[in-house]
């Protein structure tokens, strides 16, 4: 999926221009230079990250509200695009340049989608991407937003020293203990020592063919990325600068409203925020930016 | 709508549990005679070349002179049994080989789910004690303890892992093995979407590197044994969840024709009791059972149209119109 936006064009004042002209060559270099540097921790996304929400529900849509917004905010940057509509976020990639002398207008070159790691998208058919902004928005938020499940474990470490089985036991007895009897696709799992200290937190998502949940992400109380056994994934923050924020519903039993925010310059935060049936939940975490 | 000592009990057990795909059927009663051989031969036109090897081999596999959907249901220790079929596996019949890879992933799973305690062995004692913390059936637990024991006292690595004995048992055209590397293919695929969003699951090892999603599938359903057709309907479930779609009726439909044709849906089975929270043992239909699961599951999923794609699903395996069966993948390459 990429859109070329060539005839797209915004004016711009002189001063403005200049600036954003250097803001943009400084952004592509720093763009070029995360990248370089993604290469070893294989997050593309660092370096310059835009957050926006739409009412989107086709891939088209998703870059189709990238392109737009880029024709105002005029930096090469990848956008998180998270649907209002959905439980849906994309990752589009815009790339633009000024153009023309006396009054250089800036033009969008080319959007298109991507995966985390900064592959392009184009190949798939649409299901397929779909499933990865699914999956996209799960890791986003932390949680599923047609059904946010958190359980919180206290006193007993993270996840990283416990088998699967043990974590399936842990969130079986949560099941019971709240009279579920249909597993939800996905839980996050939120620990904590035994004064209450937070220690990150991990999402598992359902097989319904073994009836067993399985691990996907994992994060600190920093919300720096973890693997399955707690140790640190690669640096997700080089250097960039990330704003934005996304604001929606969720869709489902148990869902009400979500926040996502993103700020900062060489760390940038996001913060999490949650209120559901299944309690509030409000979750730090460090985005790609 | 449930009996007292299944409800939540049983979800947990379920969640906990791995491998009712590879159902264990427990202390019952044997379910009807096995359809598979006389169908595959009738219907062997239809079948394209790769797939004619398969199915050849598939009835080889059916003249084996033990009757496993009878004799499996029989055993109360998986242990002593899966030492009577290790030799048969070896020897290449392909039912013992799948059978075996099914005791080997359920007993694996339930030893390291009860009978351990922060990656160390526990007794029958704390193992019940534990589950008492956790509300689990301790009768349940008990009968796990009975089936798996053995397993955890003696070595068995060099038995082969159950990814082996199904990819082997794969290889004889032996369905519902075929049925259940399918649904390892896809769970992987399903992983690697998360792979591709920024999440870090554990992918492991490829499943069956150049298989044929599609083809597996379509061996499991032309043999009509109904453990395959049922692991067809959690592949079904699987291709459900991936497409994060809330419709059910394909998984159900699926589920309910291997009811239909001899899979038990009813009774004490150890699938019923563990992976399937919201079947009553006690129904006397196994449709029953099942509508139960579906209708506590609520969301807009309906009986009469699972009833109804499963007649259609029936009729198309009678009449051998293996391309009205869905089962072509439209969004899942390799594995």
């Amino acid at each position: 999926m990429e859109s070329q936006r060539s005839g797209s064009r915004v004016p711009s004042t002189t001063k403005v221009r200049r600036l954003r002209g250097a803001v943009a060559r400084l952004s592509a270099l720093t763009m070029g230079l995360v990248l370089w540097c993604a290469a070893d921790n294989s997050y593309a996304l660092n370096g310059g990250i835009r957050v926006i929400s739409c009412q989107c529900q086709t891939p088209t849509d998703f870059v189709n509200n990238a392109t737009s917004d880029n024709l105002q905010y005029q930096l090469n940057v990848t956008y998180t695009v998270v649907s209002t509509v959905t439980a849906e976020t994309a990752y589009v990639r815009v790339s633009g340049r000024f153009r023309g002398t006396t009054e250089p207008v800036w033009v969008v070159g080319s959007a298109t989608l991507i995966d985390a790691s900064g592959n392009s998208l184009a190949s798939y058919t649409a299901p397929d991407q779909e499933a990865i902004f699914y999956a996209s928005d799960q890791l986003l938020f932390g949680v599923d937003r047609g059904l946010p499940v958190v359980v919180t474990v206290t006193g007993a470490g993270n996840w990283g020293t416990k088998t699967d089985e043990e974590i399936n036991s842990l969130i079986a007895a949560w099941f019971t203990q709240n009279h579920i009897t249909n597993p939800p696709s996905t839980v996050t799992l939120i620990f904590r020592d035994g004064s209450g200290n937070d220690l990150g937190g991990a999402k598992f998502s359902y097989n319904s063919t073994t009836h067993k949940y399985g691990f996907v992400e994992g994060f600190d109380a920093q919300g720096k990325p973890l693997d399955r056994h707690g140790n640190p994934l690669g640096s997700i923050n080089t250097s960039g600068h990330g704003t934005g924020d996304a604001h929606g519903n969720g869709f489902g039993p148990g869902a009400t409203t979500f926040e996502w925010q993103l700020t900062g310059h060489d760390v940038c935060t996001g913060v999490v925020t949650i209120s559901g049936d299944w309690g509030d939940m409000v979750s730090q975490k460090t985005a790609p930016c | 709508m449930k009996t007292p000592w299944i409800g939540s009990a049983a979800v947990l057990l379920g969640v906990l549990l791995m491998g009712w795909r590879y159902s264990s059927h427990g202390q019952q009663p044997p379910p009807p005679p096995p359809h598979a051989a006389i169908p595959v031969a009738q219907s062997a036109s239809f079948v394209p070349q790769p797939e004619k090897r398969m199915v050849a081999r598939a009835a080889v596999a059916a003249s084996s002179p033990h009757d496993y959907r009878k004799e499996f249901p029989a055993q109360q220790d998986y242990w002593a049994y899966a030492q009577q079929l290790l030799p048969r596996a070896r020897a290449g019949d392909a039912d013992a080989q799948f059978y075996l890879g099914k005791i080997l992933s359920f007993c694996g799973s339930v030893n390291r789910g009860f009978f351990e305690h922060q990656r160390q062995k526990i007794t029958l004692d704390e193992a019940l004690q534990l589950a008492a913390e956790r509300y689990f059936s301790l009768e349940q637990v008990q009968t796990l303890y009975t089936r798996c024991h053995g397993f955890q006292t003696e070595d068995v690595s060099s038995w082969g892992s159950e990814r082996e004995w199904f990819n082997k048992a794969t290889d004889a055209g032996q369905p519902a093995a075929s049925a259940s590397i399918a649904a390892d293919i896809l769970w992987r695929q399903y992983l690697e979407t998360y792979q591709k969003a920024g999440g870090h699951p554990e992918l492991g090892p490829p499943v069956r590197p150049g298989a044929d999603l599609d083809a597996l599938l379509l061996t499991a359903a032309r043999s009509l044994d109904p453990e395959a057709l049922y692991m067809i309907g959690k592949v079904k479930a699987l291709q459900q969840q991936m497409a994060h779609s809330k419709d059910a009726t394909e998984e159900y439909a699926w589920t309910l024709v291997a009811c239909q044709r001899g899979f038990p849906c009813n009774g004490n089975f150890d699938w019923i009791t563990t992976g399937c929270p919201n079947c009553n043992p006690d129904n006397p239909t196994p449709e029953n059972s099942l509508m139960a699961d579906l209708t506590n599951r609520g969301g807009n999923n309906n009986w009469a149209a699972v009833q109804q794609r499963a007649q259609q699903i029936n009729a198309s395996l009678e009449a051998g119109r293996w391309d009205e069966l869905g089962l072509n993948s439209t969004q899942v390459a390799g594995n």
